[in-house]
C-alpha cells in the first residue's frame, strides 16, 4: 500500500465512523434533512476517494448506497427499519473493505455479495413507483416544508357520551407528523367528586407537519361544534427537529396548566432569531471549513505521539540528574539554569499529555452500535445514555478501556435488562436503560455503567461459588463479597450460554484488563433495580508527580495527589499504639509502618515520618523513615518477576541514576488492612 | 357490572394495605358501576394498591379515573401505588395521545 493509499485508509476510517455516528442518530429522526444529506455526503466521498486511490470495490459498493440515499434525500425513499440495516451492514463491510486483499476471504467476499444482493433490491423497488411515496396530488405539498403549529384542544365535558374516545382523535393529528404532547388534567377532579362520564381533559400539542391548518381541522369534524379548537401557525419550519428545543419546549410549558399564547409567540421569537443566528454561523463556517481545517487540527500518527511521550520521559530524567547536580556541586551560576528548564520541562510534559488525551466520545460509537444490534437480536428495548463523553483519557487507557466496556455492556444487555414484557411485568417502564456516565475525580477519571435491569442474584452467585468450591457452604459473606465473587476467574452464573456473554470469561477478564491500567473496578447491584459497575483510572500512565520517601536507604515514590499531609512522629508512639490507631490532630489515623510491612531489617529511627494518603473517604497513614520531597516519576514498568507485585505500580529512574520503585498506596492498604 | 373485572384483597392481620385487581373493559362505559365502591375502599383504608392487568379496554375515562384516585390518596395523605400492566396496542395508544408520562408518574 503506497502512502496516498494509507492516507486514503485513515481518512475513509474516519468518514465510515461518522457514516455510523450519523446513522445512528437517523435511526432516531428519520425525517431530519441535515443528517440524510450528511450520510449521502460521506457517502460521495468514499466513493469518490475509494475510485481515486484504487479501492474499487469501496468505490462500486457505495455507488449503489449512494444512489439510495440520493432518492431519500431528495423526499422519494422513506428511511425504513430495513433500510437502516442494511446500511448498518454496509458500515461494518466497508470497514472490511479498507483492506485491498479483503474480497479474497471466502467469508468476506459472500457477504459482500449478499449485500449487494440486498442493496439491488431495494434500487429494484426504488424503480416500482408504488413503493415510493405517496403524495396526494391535491395537498400540492411535494417539495413543501415542514411547518409547526400550536392547538389547544378541549373538548366537551359530555364527549365520551356518544361514544367518542378523544384519544383516538389525538392518536390520528399526531399521526401527520412529529409532535410534542401536552395532556391537561388539573380539572380532574377527587375521587369523590368523579363523574366517569365527563372529559376533564385538554390538551396542548405542538405539532410538525406538512399538512395544512385545513388538514388538521378536519379531524376533529365531527366534534369541533361542541369543543374548543385553537390551531395556531407558530412557524414556518419544523421546532421540533433538535433534542434542545424539545427539551426548551418541555421545560417551558411542560408543567403549566395551560400555556400563554403571547408568551409562547415570545418564545418561538426567540428560537426563530437563535435559527436565523445559527444558520449564518453555519454558513460562516462552512465558508472557512478549509481554512479552519488546515489551522486548526493536523493529523499525527500515534507512533509519533508515543515517541514524544518517551522523549519527555527521558528529559524529565535527565533534567532531575541535573537538578541533583546543581544542588551537589553547588553550582550557583547554573541554579536558575536549572529550575528554568525544569519549569519548561513540566510545561512540555502536561503539553504532551494533553496531546495524548482523546475524549471518551471515541468510544461511544462502538457502544451505540453495540447496543442497537444486540437489541434487534435479543428482542429487548434498550436506551443507551451517555453523559460526560468530553471527558478525556490517556489513548493507552481507552484502548485498554474498550474490550471491558463492550463485555460490560453486552453483559448488562444478555443478563441485566429484562425483556420488555417482564419488565411491564414488574411495574418498570418497557425501554430499558444503560446509563454510561464518565467524570472526573482529582486525579482520577470515573466511569460508571448502570442498567435497571434484573440485577444480580447473591442467591445464584452464592449457590454457584458453593459448587464451584470457591467458598463453603457455611462461609458467612457480606452482600459485597458475594458480589465480588464474580471477578474470580472462570465463574459465570449464566443459565444459558449465548454468544454474547455466559461462557465463564466474563468479569474476571474485565478485572484483570481493568487492574492492567491500573485501575480499579467496584460492583454493587439490587434485585430488580439494576447493576451498577464503577471503574475507577488514573489520568495518565506514564509520568506522576510524586512524593520521594526512604526506608533504610531505599527510595520509594508515593502518588502527590494521594498524599493529604505529613507529620513527624516518634517512633515510640507507633510502638505503643494499641490497634495501628495513631492519634494526629485529635483524630484517631490507622496506620501501617512500611518498614515491618516491607520486612526491613535495621533499626528504625526515633524520629519517623507519617505520610497521611487519602483512601476512599478517610485517612490513612503509612509510616517511612525520610521524606525527601517532591518528585516528577516517569513510570517504567517492572517486568515479568514482579507482575503480581500489586502493591507496587513501577518504578522510576532518580537523578542519581538509582532507582526507585513507586508504591500504589492504594493497594497497598487495601492488602495490609486484609493481612493485618 | 357489565366486563368490568374486580377483585380485592382485605388487608392482612396488622396491616392496612388493600389490594385491588381491575381488568377486562376499563372505559366510560363500565368505570361509573365501579366506582362507589373504589369511593368506600379510599374512605376506609390509609393504603391501596391498584393492579391493573388483562384490560381490553381502556380509554380516556380509566386515564382521569387514575388521576383521580391519585389525587385524593395525596389529598388525603394516603399511600397509593399502581402496578398497571396493559397490551401493547393500548400502551400505543395511550404514548401516541401523550399520556405515558402522566401513566408513569403514577
Amino acid at each position: 500500500m503506497d502512502n496516498f493509499q494509507k492516507k486514503f485508509v485513515e481518512e475513509a476510517t474516519d468518514l465510515i465512523n461518522n457514516l455510523e455516528e450519523a446513522l445512528l442518530t437517523l435511526e432516531k429522526k428519520p425525517g431530519d434533512k441535515d443528517l440524510i444529506a450528511a450520510v449521502f455526503r460521506i457517502m460521495h466521498s468514499l466513493k469518490g476517494g475509494g475510485g481515486m486511490f484504487g479501492f474499487d470495490a469501496i468505490s462500486n459498493f457505495t455507488h449503489n448506497l449512494e444512489t439510495i440515499y440520493d432518492e431519500v434525500r431528495n423526499d422519494r425513499l422513506k428511511i425504513t427499519e430495513d433500510l437502516l440495516s442494511i446500511t448498518f451492514s454496509a458500515v461494518d463491510h466497508l470497514r472490511n473493505l479498507l483492506n485491498p486483499e479483503a474480497l479474497n476471504d471466502k467469508i468476506i467476499k459472500k457477504n459482500h455479495d449478499t449485500l449487494l444482493a440486498k442493496v439491488a433490491q431495494v434500487l429494484k423497488r426504488m424503480s416500482n413507483p408504488e413503493s415510493k411515496i405517496q403524495q396526494d396530488s391535491s395537498d400540492n405539498l411535494v417539495g413543501s416544508n415542514e411547518k409547526t403549529y400550536f392547538l389547544q384542544f378541549t373538548p366537551n365535558e359530555s364527549i365520551m357520551d356518544n361514544g367518542t374516545n378523544p384519544l383516538f382523535l389525538i392518536e390520528e393529528l399526531c399521526g401527520f407528523g412529529t409532535s410534542l404532547i401536552f395532556p391537561r388534567l388539573h380539572k380532574v377532579p377527587l375521587i369523590s367528586k368523579l363523574d366517569t362520564n365527563k372529559c376533564y381533559t385538554s390538551w396542548e400539542i405542538f405539532l410538525a407537519t406538512e399538512k395544512s391548518a385545513g388538514q388538521l381541522k378536519e379531524v376533529f369534524i365531527f366534534v369541533e361544534d361542541d369543543s374548543q379548537l385553537e390551531i395556531i401557525k407558530l412557524a414556518d419550519f419544523n421546532l421540533l427537529t433538535d433534542k434542545d428545543t424539545i427539551e426548551e419546549i418541555e421545560k417551558q410549558f411542560e408543567s403549566k396548566d395551560n400555556i400563554d399564547i403571547n408568551e409562547l409567540n415570545e418564545f418561538v421569537n426567540e428560537l426563530d432569531i437563535k435559527r436565523k443566528n445559527l444558520k449564518v454561523t453555519v454558513k460562516e463556517k462552512l465558508n472557512s471549513f478549509t481554512k479552519e481545517n488546515i489551522i486548526s487540527s493536523i493529523r499525527v500518527d500515534s507512533d509519533k505521539i508515543d515517541q514524544l511521550m518517551n522523549l519527555v520521559s527521558e528529559l524529565v530524567t535527565t533534567q532531575a540528574s541535573l537538578s541533583l547536580y546543581v544542588e551537589e556541586k553547588q553550582v550557583y551560576e547554573l541554579n536558575q539554569l536549572s529550575e528554568n528548564i525544569e519549569n519548561i520541562t513540566r510545561q512540555l510534559r502536561d503539553t504532551a499529555f494533553s496531546i495524548s488525551l482523546i475524549p471518551i466520545e471515541t468510544m461511544l460509537t462502538r457502544f451505540h452500535r453495540l447496543i442497537r444490534d444486540l437489541s434487534v437480536e435479543f428482542n429487548k428495548n434498550i436506551e443507551f445514555i451517555t453523559e460526560g463523553a468530553e471527558t478525556e483519557l490517556d489513548k493507552t487507557l481507552v484502548q485498554g478501556l474498550t474490550d471491558p466496556l463492550m463485555h460490560i455492556i453486552r453483559n448488562s444487555v444478555d443478563h441485566g435488562i429484562e425483556p420488555e414484557k417482564e419488565r411491564i411485568e414488574k411495574g418498570k417502564t418497557p425501554q430499558g436503560m444503560i446509563y454510561l456516565k464518565a467524570y472526573y475525580s482529582g486525579a482520577h477519571v470515573v466511569i460508571k455503567i448502570q442498567d435497571d435491569g434484573k440485577g444480580i442474584d447473591l442467591d445464584v452467585v452464592k449457590k454457584k461459588a458453593i459448587e464451584k468450591n470457591y467458598i463453603t457452604a457455611d462461609a458467612q459473606l457480606t452482600d459485597k463479597e458475594i458480589l465480588d465473587l464474580i471477578f474470580i476467574p472462570g465463574f459465570s452464573t449464566a443459565e444459558n450460554i449465548t454468544d454474547v456473554s455466559g461462557r465463564g470469561v466474563g468479569m474476571d477478564v474485565v478485572k484483570k484488563k481493568i487492574d492492567e491500567i491500573r485501575g480499579t473496578v467496584d460492583l454493587e447491584s439490587k434485585r430488580n433495580i439494576g447493576t451498577t459497575i464503577t471503574i475507577k483510572l488514573p489520568l495518565t500512565l506514564s509520568i506522576i508527580d510524586g512524593l520521594l520517601v526512604e526506608i533504610n536507604d531505599t527510595k520509594y515514590v508515593m502518588p502527590l495527589n494521594l498524599v493529604d499531609k505529613i507529620y513527624a512522629v516518634q517512633h515510640e508512639k507507633f510502638v505503643k499504639a494499641y490497634n495501628n490507631l495513631v492519634i494526629i490532630d485529635g483524630e484517631q489515623i490507622p496506620f501501617y509502618n512500611l518498614r515491618n510491612e516491607f520486612s526491613v531489617v535495621g533499626q528504625p529511627l526515633e524520629m519517623e515520618q507519617l505520610v497521611t494518603v487519602k483512601y476512599e473517604d478517610k485517612r490513612v497513614g503509612l509510616v517511612v523513615d525520610n521524606v525527601i520531597g517532591e518528585y516528577q516519576a516517569v513510570l517504567k514498568p517492572l517486568g515479568k518477576l514482579y507482575i503480581n507485585h500489586d502493591i507496587i505500580s513501577g518504578a522510576t529512574i532518580l537523578g542519581d541514576g538509582t532507582i526507585a520503585l513507586v508504591l500504589d498506596t492504594n493497594k497497598i492498604i487495601h492488602e495490609f488492612s486484609f493481612k493485618n | 357490572m357489565r366486563d368490568i373485572k374486580f377483585k380485592m384483597n382485605q388487608p392482612q392481620k396488622g396491616e392496612n394495605l388493600v389490594r385491588i385487581y381491575l381488568g377486562g373493559d376499563l372505559s366510560v362505559n363500565t368505570l361509573s358501576d365501579l366506582l362507589p365502591k373504589i369511593r368506600a375502599i379510599e374512605k376506609d383504608y390509609s393504603e391501596m394498591e391498584i393492579n391493573i392487568n388483562e384490560v381490553n379496554v381502556f380509554d380516556l375515562a380509566s386515564i382521569q379515573f387514575l388521576v383521580s384516585l391519585q389525587k385524593s390518596a395525596e389529598r388525603h395523605k394516603k399511600k397509593i401505588r399502581f402496578k398497571i400492566d396493559l397490551p401493547k396496542d393500548i400502551m400505543e395508544l395511550i404514548e401516541n395521545a401523550g399520556f405515558l408520562k402522566v401513566l408513569k408518574k403514577l
